[in-house]
């Protein structure tokens, strides 16, 4: 009797001699194949007939599978040669990979090819049209690839995780370092406080002693210049302590950008007026606006829509330590240039320079450059500055040479 | 449980809920678990308690998150890579479950700590089954009810749940009688051209 021949289960079990029936390969080796000694595939299992029906058309085994592994010759009798190989099939259709196994049958002198889709990767089996019901419950492919799943999530999991731990020891080593700032800015303060406050205080001590005592000995004039001098350091201690208070609302998040409309050029003018008189400097900022680019009709009233405190902070500490740390009497360059959008102020001194040292702290509370000397300041002015630049939503850079001078471009929107 | 469920947990509170919902429902459960393992097995406690304070925290009913949950559930394992798994496991409805008992046994063989529900089909006609869902684990039919639904969703098939058999009742397991017919997809355009 044949092997294709129809025959029933009492009839296979009474002739052992019988060849397993494809019926049960169809369950058990769904992706079987047999082939004959031409090698034409004579018959295969249900998946494969699913996955490539022309084989019923075109029976070559050629036209369909190449043997990647082991590497032997498409000849039946080399191919039978090895039923103890770990054969490859490659679909030359699609390129899936069967991994199997070659029995010869002797008496019907066929070759049987039984084995099952090679996949490491569940998301190409959509690609081949594979269903989990395809495989034999036997089959441990489908495991494997469950358990290649299970795999690629631990490894998610395991980035994740340590995405999670790398962002916490950035934040942690953040807040160390603000710790530290945190630290070196108590010290900072407390020495730099101690010391700005111990000048104007011996000031109006002295003065308050001398005015007690030598009451009756001091003319009117002596004794107006001791007021003024205990007014003088009654100011520069509540200087210092608004500036104190403006560094602790900007770091608090108490202060806010409210923009309003102005004139800047007037404002500019005055605030210049202001510093003249203030800082004693009569004629030394030469200022120069250029609004050619700032697209205003002529005769039209131009307004910026800008913060008028926040831009006060940042022109005066600017264009004040322009003049303080200026050497001699030289004038500071001061440009306005209007844009569309945005305002640009460039202040340039002809002072002592700031070192590139210097620079990388330059926008630190309490810092003060190394070449400061005598000249008095608190450290506040530019971080001050900086502050108000950034709750504007502008830029500052500078310039700068030791000796020579520095020039400072500070950039805001003015909408 | 399944790390994974109490991730997908996790992550289904987190996106319509926002993570410090999250977060307040894992304080109030006691859990202080920082991250979830997918393939790591938790105590079944961990979960109850979690769903536990997610009803409190956010109101609802614990069969109304469970089911919630349920419904998720496809979604979120398909997120996490097992899509493709799910897709090779039915065309349909039916197939679909005929097949979920032999996914679970696979989970279960590679993770035999994890413990997997089983689920067998019987009475297959063509527009109903009975499906019976046998667990350890009390009180999580809501999440099986909403996992169908959202099969329902995915194979645009209307489904009809009933349990008809259940452990209160003295059964061993839950007995669930499934009616199950395919959307028609010109439905939507026979309506607006009825209207």
């Amino acid at each position: 009797m044949s092997f294709f021949e129809d025959i029933t289960i009492p009839e296979y079990i009474e002739n052992p001699n019988y060849s397993p029936l494809p019926d049960f390969f169809s369950t058990i080796f769904p992706f079987y194949m047999i082939l004959n000694r031409d090698l034409e595939i004579i018959y295969v299992g249900p998946v494969i007939k699913r996955l490539y029906p022309e084989i019923s058309s075109y029976r070559d085994f050629d036209l369909h599978f190449t043997i990647k592994r082991p590497k032997v010759v498409n000849n039946f009798d080399a191919i039978r040669a090895y039923p103890r190989s770990l054969f490859l099939l490659e679909s030359i259709q699609n390129g899936m990979l069967l991994k199997g196994q070659v029995v010869y049958v002797d008496y019907e002198d066929i070759i049987l090819f039984l084995g099952s889709p090679w996949i490491t990767d569940a998301n190409i089996m959509a690609d081949f049209n594979l269903k989990l019901s395809d495989f034999a419950l036997h089959d441990p492919v489908a495991d494997f690839l469950f358990l290649l799943q299970a795999q690629s999530t631990s490894l998610k999991d395991a980035k994740r995780l340590a995405d999670k731990l790398a962002k916490q020891k950035i934040e942690i080593r953040k807040a160390l370092i603000q710790e530290k700032e945190l630290n070196e800015l108590k010290t900072r303060f407390i020495t730099t406080a101690s010391h700005e406050f111990r000048t104007p205080l011996g000031i109006i001590s002295s003065s308050t002693g001398l005015l007690e005592d030598y009451d009756h000995k001091l003319d009117r004039p002596k004794k107006l210049k001791h007021w003024q001098r205990i007014q003088s350091a009654v100011k520069h201690m509540t200087t210092l302590l608004e500036d104190i208070l403006l560094i602790y609302q900007t770091d608090a998040g108490k202060l806010e950008c409210k923009r309003s409309s102005f004139d800047p050029i007037a404002f500019c003018h005055e605030l210049i007026e202001e510093l003249e008189i203030s800082s004693n400097a009569k004629d030394r900022f030469n200022l120069t606006i250029d609004r050619t680019h700032a697209h205003v009709d002529a005769g039209q009233e131009f307004l910026v829509f800008m913060d008028i405190k926040l831009v006060r902070q940042i022109l005066t500490n600017l264009l004040s330590n322009a003049i303080k740390y200026t050497i001699g009497d030289s004038q500071v360059q001061f440009d306005i240039i209007f844009t569309t959008n945005t305002v640009t102020f460039k202040i340039a001194d002809r002072g002592i320079g700031i070192s590139d040292e210097d620079r990388v702290r330059l926008f630190q509370s309490f810092h003060r450059g190394n070449n400061v000397n005598n000249i008095p300041g608190t450290g506040l002015g530019l971080s001050i500055v900086k502050r108000c630049v950034d709750l504007h939503g502008g830029t500052i850079d500078l310039t700068s040479e030791i000796d020579v001078g520095t020039t400072f471009i500070v950039n805001l929107p003015f909408h | 449980m399944f790390g994974l469920v109490n991730k997908g947990l996790e992550d289904m509170v987190c996106s319509q809920y926002g993570e410090e919902t999250w977060e307040k429902i894992k304080s109030q459960a006691e859990v202080e678990i920082e991250a979830f393992i997918s393939m790591d097995a938790y105590p079944d406690d961990i979960t109850y308690r979690l769903v536990d304070a997610a009803s409190a925290v956010m109101e609802m009913p614990a069969t109304d998150i469970l089911e919630a949950f349920g419904k998720y559930w496809l979604l979120f394992t398909a997120t996490e890579g097992f899509g493709s798994l799910m897709e090779m496991a039915g065309d349909n409805l039916p197939e679909f479950l005929q097949n979920l008992d032999n996914l679970h046994a696979r989970v279960g063989l590679s993770f035999p700590e994890l413990q997997p529900p089983s689920f067998l089909c019987s009475e297959l006609e063509q527009e109903s089954l009975k499906l019976h869902y046998y667990s350890d684990r009390p009180g999580l039919t809501p999440m099986v009810i909403g996992m169908l639904k959202g099969l329902g969703e995915k194979f645009a098939t209307d489904v009809d749940i009933e349990l008809t058999n259940s452990k209160a009742q003295g059964n061993d397991h839950q007995e669930l009688s499934i009616g199950h017919k395919p959307k028609c997809p010109f439905k939507q355009l026979l309506n607006r051209n009825n209207n």
